[in-house]
């Protein structure tokens, strides 16, 4: 009996050892034949290939899709020509009608197979932003490559551009990107927009979605990226942006902002403060009338760390003055971004989203007519700020003494 | 073998066949004629296996030999006989008695004996005995007479048998033969050259005692009852090896171990049947429960401090002649992850050390199976900016991450063993070559990636942690690595729950192996290690009875503060509580 | 009499039940669908109407503390009825075990092993439980602690991890949905996960336990593993807000999210292998249940002789269950806590009351 176990549980391991060794590993990807895939740009379709190819011309529905990989040079090699080193990220492109089609393309196309999974960042480019997009992105969220960290952010003129910039700081523009978010991130979480944040103002309904738009900037024959402000989704169609001020403004209704600057100008002179801490309280609710009203309270520390001007102030007057006057310059700002998005019917703050869970009874009677709703919503706005240090010194050189 | 035919129809086939079929492509055959070949092999294993352990007959050859003759010559002769005319067996002739009116022999092998101990306790006594009252006859009387007044050893002992007194002389025993008795005497001059006690090399210490085990069994016991001075410490002598007669001898505390443990040991120590035991590895290897696991189920120390702790806790200690290994029965898993050192260091650090030897232990097995699951499949967990570094090193080297890795860690196997079997110095030098300059070399002439070699360092240098497991990582470290290439870390998953099923189902001596964690007193001596306060029971599981090793105290924490804030009630309490604890 | 005569601990046992609840953590995909943010109140409530189940096999198990499932409906039921609904307890079991296999395959396939055919996943996974099974029921049961260990740690490591994610108003608004919806939700929550442990009275004779005990270690496992459930949904819907029933798998995509920096990103690969080794425990019980029920019904002994074809027979029954994930999360919303009911609740339920109706166990102890 025993014996006859021994040898059958053998027989049993020697097929499975065979089947380790003849069948071969299904999921095995050596690395030096994968491509490493850091940012996806997408783009309209350029005006130059519409020429060239007639049938092209009836599809509105191709785009040109960008891969930026990071090129991985050995160490030994490497360290050789490092005098001659071009640029370490290839770009790749092509124009299919979806996302996949072209990556599977390119798979066919190159040496190597695409690695999606350490995508950085999913680039926009403008048109295509303002042409919709919500056909476009349902590869990034249903492929298991594809994670729901990558940042969506939008190219101030073609992703591509982006996407090739060669900067001094970071080799690869998407980590240059990435990092940039990273730092911003501990500004506020509002400044990050991840395909999660993004999808999910896209399912609200009445949201609108956001996102950094970045912009290529050539300083001195060198290249530099900056961010210039964020695009306003309307559903799916890219409708307008906010300045860098006015993005401010908005990251500050939102709250939770933990560093940052803010500059006042009167006619005394010009303060600088830096933000400790920003906290935003939303309140909303319906008004007797029929419109929405709804309350921000900003509660702000900020700390003093540059003067100019304000001279003959002593600093007993100047400190009530400079809560006021820092008071105001936030209020004005909130109240600028807020303006924008009214006009664009854009409803960036997700009042909708608040209002719906505060009153979800109401809000299934006015939930079609939100945007109208959205457009004449007034704005209550307090702002409390505390100004608790004035720096390591507490006279400006250009104050004047008090007389003895 | 019926199941053979139906598998293997062709397993009666000819090499011509064989041939005729590599000609034809026809691979189908042909790999079922391959399979049927290792399935028959396979089976030969079973069967062999299958032989073992149907041999469960006790083993009772001792040589009896025949009983003595009274002529001395005949003895004499019959001894030479029987120890094959050996030049080194020594027949001293005496001549002793008030007139030298007795003769007789004194049998030893040279080199066995401690000449000192002759001269002293046999020879001198011999000459110089002159009976009291009147003389006894020759026979028993007389050898009574010299056993007990005239010979001066610490051991003499009658035998009438010639088997016996091969059997002693063998083991440095004297045997003293007179003419016309049909008796002789054994006494016991064992002395030979040997290493005196010193610390051992295998188990070195920062603090604890450093004398280790000798080759001597003698010495070895003695050692041991030096740290237990306790009557119920039980001392038990067997002779294991038909041509060998090694002593062997159990030890144990008689009202602590479990009767079943003491009586499986005996039972499977009585079952051998074998040629010699040269070292107590021959013993572990015929007692262990489970022969062809990795896991070893029997323990093994060179240092007397840690035996006696393992008799405490209730286990059998076996001693074996000629090696300074002592084994100890049963052993669970956790044993390899405790070292005598824990105890002699304070809780908190040692607990430090006992996880971090745990951690040692998983990366000394999972490390090279995780990097080629992370760098072959999945790519998507490792850091962005560690997936670049990995990629850059691996550009441009030649082999897969497998085979990178397993020729990595073979080449650390054969330089490990090297440098074990050469004498220091060299060994040294061998470390240093091989890996300073191989492991450098290899990676700037781009044959290997940096972190194949980072790897399979910490690989190595993780594995001398947890040194009583080191055989078992090293099999388990390549099965994880070949199941990591085949299914990555699904693979990595199902092999260590395969791991931990198996480690379940062993047992030792009729006690759970491995308890999983669980969550049972022996956590207290598991992961952590409590006060040794704390630790008021013996191990789970081991000790029969008498679990309880003393009473629990908790000793007086920071004594000052307590007499500053309770000087009253201390002064009330003091004399009840010593009342109490005589 | 009995099959399989290691025992086991009561505080095993009730590991092990703890264990076999945290492995359906995964299976809180089918009500996000269905009850959205309030999956939470549907998991909760799910919980409570459970209370009386679990009293039910309370009182089965301390009513026959020495009959398996089987052998009490061979005494309640008479040799040939009961032996029909064995039968169909048989059909239950394997095919609960080789739902969960499929489940397992398509988990792994979805994360970690894209190409990889299922079959062979299913193979390693039936191989490794195989030789758990051969030692009987105390090894089945016996890291069940280690790993209810494991998955409440993971539990709170990704919770503490994903803190700064939670948003506490994705939690508002609360009741938004139709109440036949919590209904449905409520129905899931009961049928997988609780009304599962119907198993457990296949193993609870081999379990050294007084009558005491074993209301208060059922109670704990249903304590235990109710908390894993309510707070994997809990921080699920607070990380995934809206998006939570467009995923597959909320509770992976959660983790996914866990980011600490560059170098502390991408550590869902730790909390896989827990999701895995729960999955392999669920399974393992099951398989070992099964294979007892044929043992059983075919009145065999040696029990061993049959792991293996029960178990090739689970994976292909598995294999051919489902055409695809999709098929298999549509029926697990709709049809089948239906089918299971019977099994789970009324079966027991009707015994029970046949039982005591005639006097069974009384007149058995004496």
């Amino acid at each position: 009996m025993k014996r006859q176990w021994l040898s059958r549980w053998s027989f049993l391991i020697l097929l499975l050892l065979f089947s380790l060794l003849l069948a071969g590993c299904w999921d095995y990807h050596e690395l030096e034949n994968l491509f490493i895939v850091t940012g996806v740009g997408l783009d309209q379709v350029a005006d130059s290939d519409k020429e060239e190819d007639p049938d092209k011309e009836a599809n509105t529905e191709k785009m040109d899709v960008t891969l930026q990989i990071g090129k991985t040079q050995s160490p030994s090699t490497g360290s050789s020509d490092t005098g001659t080193q071009k640029s370490s990220a290839i770009l790749l492109k092509t124009a299919k009608d979806t996302t996949m089609e072209s990556i599977m393309q390119l798979d066919q196309d190159s040496s190597r197979t695409m690695l999606l999974h350490h995508n950085q960042v999913m680039l926009l480019g403008r048109d295509l932003a303002k042409s919709g997009i919500e056909n476009r992105i349902d590869a990034f969220l249903r492929n298991q490559q594809m994670r729901m960290e990558v940042l969506v952010m939008v190219a101030d003129r073609r992703a591509e551009d982006i996407l090739a910039a060669e900067l001094e700081e970071e080799e690869i523009s998407s980590m240059y990107l990435y990092g940039m978010m990273q730092d911003l991130y501990n500004v506020s979480p509002h400044y990050k927009i991840r395909m999660l944040d993004f999808v999910s103002r896209l399912r609200d309904g009445t949201s609108s979605a956001v996102a950094p738009i970045v912009e290529l900037v050539e300083q001195e024959d060198k290249e530099r990226l900056k961010l210039k402000g964020m695009a306003i989704f309307k559903k799916d169609k890219m409708v307008g942006s906010l300045s860098s001020q006015e993005m401010q403004g908005y990251i500050w209704t939102m709250g939770n902002v933990k560093q940052g600057a803010l500059a006042a100008q009167t006619d005394l002179g010009r303060a600088v403060f830096r933000i400790v801490k920003l906290e935003a309280k939303r309140d909303i609710g319906l008004n007797p009338n029929g419109s929405i009203r709804g309350t921000i309270s900003v509660y702000a520390t900020l700390a003093l760390t540059e003067l100019r001007g304000f001279s003959g102030m002593t600093p007993l007057e100047l400190m009530p003055y400079l809560v006021t006057l820092s008071e105001n310059e936030i209020k004005r700002q909130i109240r600028d971004a807020f303006k924008v998005a009214q006009e664009l019917d854009a409803d960036i703050y997700r009042f909708g989203l608040d209002f719906h869970r505060r009153h979800p009874k109401v809000w299934k009677t006015i939930e079609e007519q939100w945007d109208q709703l959205f457009r004449e919503m007034d704005l209550d706005l307090q702002v409390k700020v505390k100004l608790p240090a004035t720096g390591q010194i507490a006279k400006s050189l250009e104050m004047e003494e008090p007389k003895p | 073998m019926i199941a053979n035919a139906r598998f293997f129809p062709f397993s009666g086939i000819v090499p011509n066949d064989l041939v005729m079929l590599i000609k034809n492509n026809s691979w189908k055959e042909l790999s079922i004629l391959l399979l049927g070949f290792l399935f028959r092999k396979l089976s030969f294993l079973g069967n062999q296996y299958a032989l073992y352990r149907k041999t469960t007959g006790p083993y009772d050859d001792r040589t009896k030999g025949p009983g003595m003759e009274k002529e001395l010559t005949k003895n004499l002769a019959y001894l030479k006989d029987n120890l094959s005319d050996s030049c080194d067996l020594k027949v001293h002739p005496l001549e002793f008695g008030p007139k030298n009116q007795w003769s007789g022999a004194m049998v030893f092998i040279e080199g066995m004996i401690d000449n000192g101990k002759i001269t002293d306790g046999i020879l001198r006594p011999l000459k110089d005995w002159r009976p009291e009252s009147k003389m006894p006859a020759a026979g028993d009387g007389l050898i009574n007479e010299l056993a007990k007044k005239v010979i001066c050893a610490g051991s003499v002992k009658p035998v009438a048998s010639l088997g016996d007194i091969i059997l002693e002389c063998l083991s440095g025993n004297t045997a003293v033969l007179v003419d016309g008795c049909a008796t002789g005497l054994i006494i016991g001059t064992k002395g030979w050259e040997k290493r005196s006690v010193s610390e051992p090399q295998s188990e070195t210490v920062i603090r604890g005692p450093r004398e280790g085990f000798t080759e001597n069994i003698c010495n070895n016991t003695a050692l041991i009852r030096r740290k237990i001075r306790s009557g119920r410490l039980h001392v038990e002598n067997l002779i294991v090896g038909r041509r060998s007669q090694t002593d062997v001898r159990l030890m144990y505390l008689e009202d602590v171990a479990s009767h079943e443990v003491v009586a499986e040991v005996k039972k499977r120590l009585g079952r051998l049947d074998v040629d010699a035991i040269l070292e107590s590895g021959y013993i572990e290897e015929y007692i262990e429960d489970a022969p062809f696991s990795p896991f070893s189920t029997v323990g093994y120390s060179e240092k007397p401090d840690v035996i006696a702790a393992q008799i405490l806790e209730g286990r059998v200690a076996i001693l074996v002649d000629g090696t300074p290994f002592v084994l100890t029965a049963p052993m669970l898993f956790i044993e390899s992850f405790q070292t005598t050192e824990d105890y002699y260091t304070r809780p908190l650090y040692a607990s430090l050390v006992r996880m971090l030897r745990f951690v040692g232990y998983l990366i000394s097995i999972f490390a090279p199976a995780l990097y080629i699951a992370l760098t072959s499949f999945h790519q998507e967990f490792i850091p962005t900016t560690l997936l670049f570094s990995i990629a850059n090193a691996r550009e441009g080297t030649p082999f897969p991450v497998l085979l990178e890795s397993m020729g990595m860690v073979f080449a650390f196997e054969i330089l490990r063993e090297a440098g074990i079997r050469l004498p220091r110095p060299v060994g040294q030098a061998i470390s240093i070559v091989g890996a300073l300059i191989m492991g450098d070399a290899a990676v700037s002439a781009g044959l290997v990636g940096a972190p194949v070699v980072i790897t399979v360092a910490i690989t190595a240098v993780a594995s001398f942690l947890v040194p009583a497991q080191n055989d078992a990582a090293s099999v388990l470290r390549v099965v994880m690595m070949v199941l990591a290439s085949f299914t990555g870390w699904y693979g990595i998953s199902m092999g260590a729950l395969a791991v931990l099923m198996h480690l379940g189902s062993l047992n030792s001596f009729g006690v759970p192996y491995f308890n999983g964690l669980a969550w049972t007193r022996d956590q207290e001596d598991t992961i952590v290690r409590m006060p040794l306060w704390f630790m008021i029971r013996r191990p789970q599981g081991i000790p029969e009875n008498n679990t309880v090793r003393g009473r629990f105290f908790i000793p007086v924490f920071r004594p000052h503060e307590v007499l500053d804030e309770d000087s009253e009630d201390e002064q009330e309490e003091g004399p009840k509580e010593r009342g109490a604890g005589a | 009499m009995r099959i399989d005569k290691s025992r086991i601990s009561g505080l095993q046992f009730m590991f092990a039940m703890t264990c076999f609840i945290q492995a359906s953590t995964l299976l809180s995909t089918f009500i996000a669908s269905v009850t959205f943010q309030d999956s939470w109140l549907a998991a909760l409530s799910g919980s409570l109407v459970c209370l009386p189940l679990i009293w039910l096999y309370r009182s089965l198990m301390v009513m026959f503390p020495h009959q398996n499932l089987l052998e009490i409906f061979d005494e309640v039921y008479g040799p040939v009825l009961g032996k029909v609904v064995s039968a169909g307890y048989c059909w239950f079991f394997i095919t609960l075990g080789s739902i969960n296999l499929t489940d397992l395959g398509d988990f792994v396939k979805l994360t970690i092993m894209e190409e990889t055919p299922n079959v062979v996943l299913l193979i390693m996974c039936i191989l490794v439980a195989a030789m758990a099974l051969r030692r009987g029921v105390s090894l089945v049961v016996r890291y069940s602690d280690f790993f209810v260990t494991v998955a409440f740690s993971v539990l709170v490591i990704s919770i503490i991890l994903l803190l700064n994610q939670i948003k506490l108003e994705n939690f508002l608004p609360v009741f938004d949905q139709p109440i036949g919806k919590y209904i449905q939700g409520t129905h899931i929550i009961a049928a997988i996960p609780y009304g599962e442990l119907v198993v457990f009275l296949m193993i609870h004779p081999n379990a050294k336990m007084s009558r005491r005990d074993s209301g208060r270690y059922l109670l704990w496992a249903f304590f235990l593993g109710g908390f894993t459930m309510l707070f994997t949904v809990l921080r699920d819907v607070a990380v995934l807000g809206n998006t939570l029933d467009m995923f597959t798998m909320p509770p992976l995509v959660t983790l996914r999210l866990v980011n600490l920096g560059m170098a502390l990103s991408r550590m869902e690969i730790l909390f896989v292998i827990v999701l895995i080794i729960l999955l392999f425990f669920k399974i393992m019980v099951l398989y070992y249940v099964s294979v007892m029920t044929v043992a059983h019904l075919l009145k065999i002994k040696k029990y061993r002789h049959l792991i293996l074809s029960v178990g090739a027979f689970m994976i292909t029954y598995g294999l051919t269950l489902y055409p695809c994930p999709v098929k298999h999360a549509a029926s697990a919303q709709e049809t089948t806590p239906f089918i299971w009911s019977p099994f789970e609740i009324l079966i027991p339920l009707l015994t029970f009351i046949v039982a005591k109706i005639k006097k069974l166990p009384a007149g058995k102890e004496m």
